[in-house]
């Protein structure tokens, strides 16, 4: 199992598609945080402070979900269409450990892709006018916190996006369709939900409702603990089920 | 220890109503170069996807090294390099970094054989250049580095020299001949080049339209390769007549180029050219014969091209 997230490692970090997303993500955090200070300032406002820039970037994290789908169809869905599949799946690995492998450092690949964003927006806004401060709680439990759960949550949508991946075992098609998925799936549940009130019930105990939540300062004891329970049980059940349909899919 | 290193035990692939495999019984003896000859869609690329993990029986097993256990036949596929279909390979890395990637892949530990590997199929001086820069030959090669990487025991290769020139073509050969007796590795390669099948195989297995209708080795081949004496007279009609009337042979052919292929009297052609000879025929060219591979392969399927 070890060689396998060794080697899956090293392919993500010689994949041009991650090291492209992490300097784009990164141009794009150092731009918007900048920008927010010089614009916030000739206002005659008052600069945003670290922690408000790393509280508006978790809101949510589109930029995450984005490079996620992106990810997913270089780096999953493209060793299908190359036919480097066939080369791992001959391995002698067994399937199951395959994927596993694969998951774990996609996963990884996308929390790096997260916190990237939100960490830079932070770094750079308390170096201009500090860290700020909150009314209700210590700045580092609500930092240590939101990562927590920025690394749960990424991990979760990735194992969604891993599914999907393998399903669809081409780069075009998954990137087109995870983003349609995900970027779409809140106004389905929305309106789905407007007319069965029981969809409405199953979209708040999912990520993509809890995603929002993430950020809230002092949570209440359940919403924290569906925000650490749900994308846990997300990551284990696709994790489950990419296992499942990975060991039955023909190899092309 | 098996000294089969796979055998297949009426192995059978159904796809919707077609069979890809029927009842297949294939065995590869330790040390051999099997040489796998079958049209396209006979089946030769469903078995080795089959034997390579990629794809399940519908029915029948397969037994690598003596295993067939789903856990024991993925351990054994350790000890398999393969190139299925065409070699696999990361487009945006170097051939040092797609080595790399398998290593890790396969746990092997060190990089030194990397390099070795490199040097053996002679890429070792590609450096930085990414494999989506390099002509299918060197794909090719970079698929056989892959494949060798980790010192396997049975090498599967699917259509190898494909995209090699000649000389390309005449290394591979050595190279796979060099493996073969140097290290005693065993060699399942299918090709459509029979000529080059030929002079690389010591067995061979003839699939057509997913039934395997005959394993042979090279011996027993050129035993069964049928030898003729091939006659071109000046007419054919009458030459027709005089070897079935005078010489009495039945098992004879005119060809449609008018050459005629007589498969007896192989061993006392001069009675045949005297008879030709006083019939007032005459001969423009006369010698003996034999089929080749691809005459025999020809035969067996029925002439179907």
């Amino acid at each position: 199992m070890n060689n396998l997230i060794q080697s899956e490692w090293y392919k993500l970090r010689k994949d041009r598609s991650f090291r492209a997303l992490i300097l784009i993500i990164s141009a794009s955090a150092l731009f918007w945080s900048i920008f927010q200070h010089i614009d916030r300032t000739m206002d005659g406002e008052a600069p945003p402070t670290g922690i408000e820039m790393w509280m508006s970037a978790l809101l949510g994290n589109y930029i995450m979900i984005i490079g996620m789908c992106v990810l997913a169809g270089f780096f999953i869905s493209s060793e299908y269409t190359t036919g480097v599949m066939k080369g791992i799946a001959a391995s002698g690995n067994t399937r199951g450990r395959i994927i596993v492998a694969k998951q774990l450092v996609y996963a990884l690949g996308c929390i790096i892709l997260g916190l990237l964003f939100p960490l830079i927006n932070g770094i750079v806004a308390t170096m201009l006018s500090g860290v700020g401060e909150l009314p209700d709680e210590s700045i580092l439990l609500y930092f240590v916190r939101t990562v927590g759960l920025l690394v749960l949550f990424a991990a979760g949508f990735s194992s969604i996006a891993t599914l999907i991946a393998t399903f669809m075992a081409e780069g075009g098609k998954t990137i087109a369709f995870t983003m349609v998925f995900f970027l779409f799936i809140d106004m389905f549940f929305a309106v789905a939900g407007r007319y069965i009130p029981f969809i409405e019930t199953i979209y708040s105990y999912t990520v993509f409702k809890l995603l929002y939540d993430i950020g809230t300062v002092s949570p209440d004891g359940s919403l924290l603990l569906r925000m650490i329970l749900i994308p846990i049980i997300t990551f284990v059940c696709f994790g489950i089920m990419n296992a499942w349909v990975y060991q039955r899919k023909e190899i092309k | 220890m098996s000294e089969y290193v796979l055998k297949s035990n009426h192995l059978t692939k159904v796809y919707k109503q077609d069979y890809a495999l029927h009842r297949v019984n294939m065995s590869i003896r330790k040390g051999a170069i099997y040489g796998f000859i079958g049209q396209n869609g006979a089946g030769k690329s469903t078995l080795i996807r089959i034997v390579s993990g990629l794809a399940s029986p519908s029915d029948g097993f397969i037994e690598l090294f003596g295993k067939k256990d789903a856990q024991d036949l993925s351990e054994a596929r350790k000890r398999i390099g393969s190139i299925i279909e065409s070699p696999a390979l990361y487009p945006n890395m170097t051939a040092l970094e797609n080595l790399e990637t398998h290593r890790l892949l396969r746990g092997i530990p060190g990089k030194a054989c990397i390099e070795k590997t490199l040097t053996l199929v002679g890429l070792q001086h590609t450096g930085r250049k990414k494999t989506k820069n390099f002509s299918l030959g060197m794909k090719q090669r970079l698929g056989l580095a892959i494949a060798l990487l980790g010192d396997p025991e049975f090498l599967i290769l699917d259509e190898p020299t494909n995209g090699l020139d000649p000389m390309g073509v005449v290394e591979m050969r050595e190279l796979l001949k060099k493996l073969n007796r140097e290290n005693g590795i065993t060699i399942l390669i299918s090709s459509h080049i029979l000529s080059e099948l030929h002079l690389l195989a010591t067995h061979y297995g003839i699939i057509h339209k997913g039934e395997l209708l005959e394993q042979l080795s090279a011996n027993e081949l050129n035993g069964k390769c049928q030898h003729y004496l091939h006659i071109k007279v000046n007419d054919a009609a009458k030459a027709a007549a005089v070897i079935e009337g005078e010489l009495a042979a039945a098992e004879f052919e005119v060809m449609p180029d008018g050459t005629i292929k007589l498969y007896q009297y192989v061993d006392t052609p001069g009675k045949v050219s005297v008879a030709l000879t006083a019939a007032g025929l005459v001969i423009e060219q006369f010698m003996p014969m034999g089929e080749d591979l691809e005459a025999y392969f020809t035969s067996r399927i029925g002439g179907e091209r």
